[in-house]
Parts: C-alpha cells; sequence; structure tokens
C-alpha cells in the first residue's frame, strides 16, 4: 500500500472518533440534565466524551508517523508555531490577571483550538514552500 | 543544497506526482526539494538517485561548508 492510501485510511477513522465525541458530548448533556447522579458517576459522565479524543490523538500519531520527512518537518514547525503561540497567549493572559479583571476563559477550547490551527498552520507552511520566487 | 531534480524529472517526463509515486514521499515534497526548500535525508537521497539510476552527485550539488579548515 503506497503512502497516499496509507494516509488516506487514517481519515474514516479520526472521522469516526470525531462523530463517537460528538454523540458522548450529546448523550452526557441529556444525562446531566435529567438524571441526579451522586459524585463519582458524575465525574466518569463528564469525563466520558475525552475517551474518543485518546483514540483520535493516537490516529493522529500514526498519521503523522505514515508522513514522509517533508511534511513531518512542516508538522513538527507548526506545532512550534501553535505551542509557541499558546505559551504566549497565555502568559499574557496571566500578567494582565494580575492587574486587571479578565473575562474567564475555559481551558477546554484548548484542544480545537490547537487542533484547528495546527492544520491551517501546516497547510500555510506548506503553501509558503510552494510559492514562487 | 541545490539539486538537480526537476531537470532529470523533466528528461524521464515524469510529474511531480509520479516522481513521488516512484519515492513513496509526498508531491508537496517533491516540490519543496526541487525549489530547494527540503534538504532530503541521505536515505530519501540515494533514493532519487536510484530511481533516475544516476550517481548521487549527479543530483545535489552541495553548497561550500563553512567549517573552519583545521590543521592536523
Amino acid at each position: 500500500m503506497d503512502m497516499i492510501n496509507r494516509i488516506k485510511n487514517c481519515k474514516p477513522q479520526f472521522a469516526l472518533s470525531m462523530g463517537l465525541f460528538l454523540i458522548l458530548m450529546g448523550i452526557q448533556s441529556v444525562i446531566m440534565a435529567t438524571t441526579e447522579l451522586s459524585l463519582i458517576p458524575k465525574v466518569i459522565i463528564t469525563l466520558i466524551p475525552i475517551l474518543p479524543l485518546f483514540w483520535a490523538f493516537a490516529i493522529y500519531r500514526r498519521y503523522y508517523l505514515r508522513q514522509d520527512e517533508y511534511m513531518r518537518g512542516r508538522i513538527g514547525e507548526a506545532f512550534m508555531w501553535i505551542l509557541g503561540t499558546l505559551c504566549f497567549v497565555s502568559y499574557t493572559y496571566g500578567m494582565l490577571m494580575y492587574k486587571f479583571d479578565v473575562p474567564a476563559v475555559n481551558p477546554a477550547f484548548i484542544l480545537p483550538i490547537v487542533f484547528g490551527c495546527h492544520g491551517l498552520v501546516v497547510e500555510l507552511l506548506v503553501k509558503r514552500d510552494s510559492h514562487e520566487e | 543544497m541545490k539539486n538537480k531534480i526537476k531537470v532529470l524529472r523533466a528528461e524521464q517526463d515524469w510529474s511531480q506526482e509520479t516522481l513521488a509515486k516512484r519515492l513513496g514521499v509526498s508531491r508537496q515534497a517533491i516540490n519543496a526539494l526541487e525549489r530547494g526548500k527540503h534538504s532530503p535525508s541521505l536515505q530519501l537521497a540515494f533514493d532519487i538517485a536510484h530511481v533516475f539510476n544516476v550517481d548521487i552527485t549527479d543530483v545535489f550539488i552541495p553548497e561550500v561548508s563553512e567549517l573552519p579548515v583545521t590543521e592536523d
């Protein structure tokens, strides 16, 4: 099987994991809204949508390992950009927190932002390399 | 590092896609190599020379090293 087919095989699995995540989020919301739970079941139900995210991460890791050396380099560079931006933004936010009343930010948004922006940065880096000089 | 991949590919009348498939890499990788935006690993460099059936030094032109000359 060539590289392109090996990479294509990861995409349906990734979509399935995201679909499962959304389904579990829906189930979690319904249960939380309709059922009175004790502490431990409540924690379990709250965190259960994280499971497909672990699966998605494993799929993405496999996808990364199936890339060629050039794409691995761009993916790594994209993560460096995202991690650097995230660190600077969070540090700036923390510094502002010392002196000002800043609006609260839910850390649950970090993961989708990181992965969404990461894909975008990879595309931009590849476009940069293919740009006519 | 400069290279003659584009010239050798044109001589064979191969598209970037064709060369990418022969090497088992992405078309983007071939594009970046041809533009000098990516220096290949030693293995990939040998693979490229192999698919064109030439010597590695016929494909890649190393730039002059800036390492200081040591006296032994």
